[in-house]
């Protein structure tokens, strides 16, 4: 096992990929490793037929990740869009290491990213010494894949500034990229295909020019629709996190992910889940992901200080954290939600001690 | 599913494009000599329509019972519902039809029965009701999310041949009898099944050898299994009857889902008639563009024209995103659902909302049928459609906007159609905006006909022959149930507003005598407004109103001699209505304009504001009317202002006074030197007791007028220096402290709500 702290999803899950290459006798794209059905299996999960179980990786709508795959076989490019914590990253992820085995060529979008990063920068050294040359070229990810014929992913589309998002519109649209300093190009490859991220929640965000928007599949990731799948959710995630990190997996949290993810579907759709009492929504987006946030660090708390079973204090911390985003507004919301429902509930007196004391 | 070579059961769902191209092809091979179709037998005659062109589909087959509209029932049929092809079919055969349904005079009777006297909650199925659809078993088993979607999968989207309805009599069959054995099968279920299995027979024995049978899928298990004839035959002993009639009405795309007559409905029409018109045409198939690209193509075109950008080349990816999609999900041809996925990821970037848009002009579609004219009506459709002709009004199922202008006659007649209708309880149009513009001769009407309108027709045919008898007899009917004055005004203005100038004199009588019966004066007073109205509307439609004139005269004559018994003996709560009758009077007489009503009006409030007794709202009030109408002298009101807030008053009568003289008007104190003096006056000396008492009254007063007159008023009393002086005065030491008085400044801002 590699000392690195995060694998790859290609090198964490090389095994299913391996066993579904041997099932998959289905139509490949070109430069596709997998059929577009053995890539929604491997997103999804199931049994193959010589008996290997494949792990699911989105848990939610089929459908959806069905669209996902077939845009990618189309030349339009693929859009996650949704609120933080729907696992569009992580999708993105798992559909490049599916597909062409290979997710690392990543473009983070910031305010910051510029041209280069898009496209190619030039390593000055060699451009001094030698002169305009290939060898002297920087490739960007997206370069990279294009000449690859692989996936190319932007997180946070929406962070990068309009001017070099507009730089996509020719890769996208034209499938090249003209470098004018050598008077060349670099022409996709088949099997070149981008996916992008980008958030609706944030403010001051860049949005998609209708030309790019255009070129662009959206497929808009919805938060959990049930209860039991967002425990699923977050008690896969975590039990997969806490091997990374090294901490027993065999606690039984079960009580406590439910807890937690009760907690964060009532505030996060304004009302208790039986539907009888109206509650103030916090600021704070309270997705699955941030429930995983709060479990890991309710489980280290427990390990590291505790005698390994976590309790309700271990909880507490990391709840605040999350729902208590603006320290006034959250705040009065928190301390209603406590002494309204959580006070309440019969069983949860711990959690709602536990959290009086921390506020 | 054929039986001895002589029964032919096809197992449909009502409507589906494919189940009725496979049932063509069936019939086609069967050559049958007897076609029974699953419909009332009531509806036979109504038969004799099907092949004339002028009978249009989506239509339905209406049948009522005369006597009580309650008890009708609708069967629609579309141009892709298999029973309509049959029917079609055996017209051009030339094959005899019947239904075979168990007859609605019987099932209607036993649903009055039950109405009568309600049976026990009955835990048993009924096709017609039952919680789910039963195709929903196999669905899930085939990995599909409803039985709509498997049923299109596997059904609708192809043509079959005749053995794929013995395969789906067995899949059935497998769904049905675990439900029955667990609910067993309702009694009217259990009637119909065995009457159309006693009608089967009964075509055998009339000699027919090769019988096909059209029914829904659901029914074909019972119609196939033995059962024996004489425990059929004592199931439908003694049914209940009673007598109806049956006519075509158009129906629409819109209320194929309408669950009546049959328990079925599609959700999408306007995709199934698409693509019927492939089976339809399947002749020259290749000639005609893949239902795929076209479907697509007139999604992109509503979005466009409801402003969505929908680019060309989004239209070519969109074909191809559809195709992979169900290519991935093993099926050759997208579905419908793939292809909303598809017009919503492509066409609306993901969102959903667009998608609403679309279900209702592309799913459904807003498609009405049509009906012969020469079919046996109802005297009052007969009428709506001579009318409606006439004046150029197209009955259409799409949403359409309408503007008259009631100073030409087609537009006076037209909108008191519209209003008859509206009477009669018809929503065909609804008025949006009257009197807008300059005048109140434009009107604007939003027309979107429903199908059950017709029954609506139907059921107030009772009424009378004509829209117009109907609605005017309809309205009298309910003036003489109405009790209060002020109904009785407003059923007199839909009248004028219907034109019904025949009911008119009767009606004015009857609010005649009423209001001479009537010992409350507020209800006068309430009611005077409404019948102004009425007389300026009539000015605009030239209707005579002169009989009116009378009662409105009757009515101001009477308000004037109540209105001071009214008055007296009334305590804030009380009086505060009669205030605001106060100002009502006072405006509609001023619309009115008849100097003698307005002369006897104030007389009798300066009458009013004469006596004692009289609560201090409305003596201030009164005043005020008075004020504003000249017909006092301002000095005088000023008098009483003071007098009424002597020392010597409660503070409470003082604070009445003052609301009611001033409520909502602060104009009049900004304006009025005289008022604002007295006020001010008054404040002044009030004692520090006295002022507490009154603050929180005269909040209620000030807290009525705008913002900007509330800013206008603080600048005013800035403006006066007999605050200063008094202030300066009083201290002690004679110097006015400007920095400590300042200090109370923001309190007396937001006690006077600045």
């Amino acid at each position: 096992m590699s000392n690195a702290l995060r694998q790859h999803a290609e090198q964490q899950f090389d095994h299913e990929l391996a066993a579904l290459k041997d099932v998959d006798k289905r139509q490949r794209p070109t430069n596709w490793q997998l059929s577009p059905w053995a890539v929604c299996t491997y997103l999804l999960g199931g049994t193959l037929d010589n008996g290997v179980e494949v792990s699911a990786k989105y848990i939610g709508n089929r459908r959806l990740m069905e669209i996902a795959v077939a845009t990618l076989t189309t030349d339009r490019a693929l859009l996650l869009y949704g609120v933080p914590g729907t696992a569009k990253s992580w999708v993105s992820e798992h559909l490049a290491a599916a597909i062409t085995g290979d997710s690392t060529m990543v473009i983070q979008g910031t305010a910051g990213t510029s041209d280069e990063v898009m496209r190619y920068g030039w390593n000055y050294a060699q451009l001094l010494a030698k002169g305009p040359s290939r060898a002297a070229l920087v490739e960007s990810p997206m370069m990279r894949a294009m000449e690859l014929g692989k996936i190319a992913r932007i997180e946070e589309l929406t962070r990068i500034p309009s001017d070099v998002q507009d730089t996509l519109i020719t890769i996208l649209s034209e499938k090249h990229l003209p470098v004018p300093e050598l008077n060349d190009e670099v022409q996709a490859q088949r099997g070149f295909n981008v996916i992008a991220t980008a958030n609706n929640r944030d403010r001051g965000v860049n949005e998609l020019s209708s030309a790019l928007k255009r070129r662009f599949n959206t497929v808009i990731l919805p938060p959990p629709a049930t209860m039991a799948e967002e425990v699923d959710i977050v008690q896969k995630r975590v039990t997969e996190m806490g091997k990374a990190l090294e901490l027993p997996t065999d606690i039984n949290a079960l009580a406590e992910i439910q807890r937690v993810v009760t907690i964060f579907r009532e505030l996060r759709q304004g009302s208790t889940l039986d539907g009888k009492e109206k509650l103030k929504m916090p600021s704070g987006t309270l997705s699955a992901a941030e429930a995983i946030s709060v479990m890991n660090s309710c489980l280290s708390l427990a390990v590291h200080f505790g005698d390994g079973q976590p309790t309700a204090d271990d909880m507490a911390s990391g709840l605040l954290g999350a729902v208590v985003k603006d320290p006034v507004a959250d705040a009065v919301v928190w301390r209603e939600y406590l002494e309204t429902v959580v006070k309440e509930r019969e069983g949860w007196h711990d959690i709602y001690r536990a959290c009086r004391e921390m506020s | 599913m054929i039986i001895d070579d002589t029964l032919l059961l096809l197992g449909i769902r009502h409507h589906g494009p494919g189940s009725a191209a496979s049932t063509l092809r069936a019939l086609e091979v069967f050559a049958a000599d007897v076609l029974l179709i699953e419909g009332p037998p009531e509806a036979e005659p109504l038969l004799a329509h099907v092949a004339d062109p002028s009978l249009k589909p989506p239509v339905a087959q209406l049948i009522y019972a005369k006597d009580d509209h309650r008890d009708s029932a609708f069967y629609p049929y579309t141009e892709f519902s298999p029973e309509w092809q049959a029917m079609l079919f055996a017209h051009q055969q030339g094959i005899a039809v019947c239904y075979i349904d168990l007859p609605l005079s019987h099932s209607l009777a036993l649903s009055r029965q039950q109405r009568e006297q309600p049976a026990d909650d009955d835990k048993t199925i009924d096709s017609l009701e039952l919680p789910q659809d039963p195709l929903d078993s196999l669905a899930y088993a085939a990995g599909f999310s409803d039985g709509e979607r498997w049923w299109e999968h596997v059904v609708e989207q192809h043509q079959h041949d005749i053995e794929v309805f013995a395969v789906l009599a067995d899949a059935m069959s497998a769904v049905r009898e675990p439900l029955e054995a667990e609910q067993g099968i309702s009694q009217r279920e259990q009637l119909r099944e065995a009457w159309m299995r006693k009608q089967i027979r009964l075509a055998k024995k009339d000699g027919f050898e090769k019988i096909a049978v059209v029914c829904g899928a659901w029914h074909v298990p019972a119609l196939s299994k033995p059962v024996k004839i004489k425990d059929d035959n004592a199931l439908l002993k003694g049914l209940p009857k009673i007598k109806l009639t049956a006519t075509w009405i158009p129906w629409s795309y819109g209320r194929i889902s309408y669950r009546s007559g049959y328990g079925a409905g599609v959700t999408a029409p306007g995709w199934y008639h698409h693509l019927w018109q492939y089976f339809k045409h399947a002749d020259r198939a290749e000639s005609l563009p893949n239902p795929v690209i076209a479907w697509l193509t007139i999604a992109a075109r509503m979005l466009r024209e409801q402003g969505y950008d929908v680019a060309p080349s989004s239209v070519i990816d969109a074909v191809r995103l559809a195709e992979t999609l169900a290519a991935i999900r093993n099926s050759p041809k997208p579905s419908l659902e793939d292809m909303n996925e598809t017009i919503q990821t492509l066409y609306c970037f993901g969102q959903s909302s667009p998608m609403v848009l679309l279900n209702k002009t592309l799913m459904i579609g807003e498609r009405l049928g049509q009906v012969p004219d020469n079919l046996p009506k109802a005297p009052l459709q007969q009428d709506l459609d001579k009318q409606a002709k006439r004046l150029r009004i197209k009955v259409s199922a799409i949403e359409a906007t309408l503007t008259l202008d009631l100073r030409k006659d087609n537009g006076k007649e037209r909108s008191a159609l519209f209003n008859r209708l509206i009477l009669l309880g018809v929503k065909w149009a609804e008025c949006v905006s009257s009197g807008s513009g300059k005048g109140t001769f434009k009107e604007i009407w939003q027309l979107q006909w429903q199908p059950e309108f017709e029954l609506d027709l139907i059921e107030k045919s009772a009424w009378g022959n004509t829209i117009g008898t109907a609605a005017s007899r309809l309205a009298l009917d309910s003036i003489t149930k109405a009790d209060k004055l002020d109904q009785l005004c407003e059923w007199l203005n839909k009248l004028l507003l219907a034109d019904l100038t025949d009911a008119i004199p009767a009606a004015i009588k009857h609010l005649n005598d009423k209001a001479a019966l009537t010992t409350h004066t507020d209800e006068l007073m309430q009611a005077l407004p409404a019948l102004v109205r009425v007389v300026r509307y009539g000015d605009v439609r030239n209707t005579d109103t002169g009989a009116l004139q009378h009662v409105i005269d009757s009515f101001v004559t009477r308000i004037c001699i109540g209105l001071v018994k009214l008055c007296r003996q009334l305590d804030h709560d009380g009086a505060q209505p009669v205030a605001g009758l106060f100002n009502g009077v006072t405006e509609a007489l001023n619309i009115l304009q008849i100097p003698a009503h307005v002369t006897q009006w104030f007389d009798a409030l300066a009458r009013l504001t004469d006596s004692d007794n009289i609560h201090g709202l409305l003596a201030g009030r009164g005043y005020r009317l008075q004020l504003n109408a000249d017909k006092i002298n301002p000095q005088a009101a000023a008098t009483a202002f003071a007098f009424a807030l002597s020392q010597a008053e409660e503070p409470q009568h003082a604070a009445d006074w003052i609301e009611g003289l001033l409520d909502g008007a602060g104009l009049m104190l900004i304006h009025d030197d005289r008022i604002w003096s007295v006020l001010d006056v008054y404040l002044c000396q009030l004692n520090e007791a006295r002022f507490e008492l009154l603050l929180p009254l005269l909040r209620r007063t000030f807290a009525s007028f705008e913002l900007a007159e509330r800013q206008n008023l603080l600048q005013k009393a800035a403006a006066e220096a007999v605050v200063g002086a008094s202030l300066v005065a009083e201290s002690e030491d004679g110097v006015f402290d400007r920095d400590l008085a300042g200090q109370s400044l923001p309190l007396v801002g937001r006690i006077l709500g600045l």
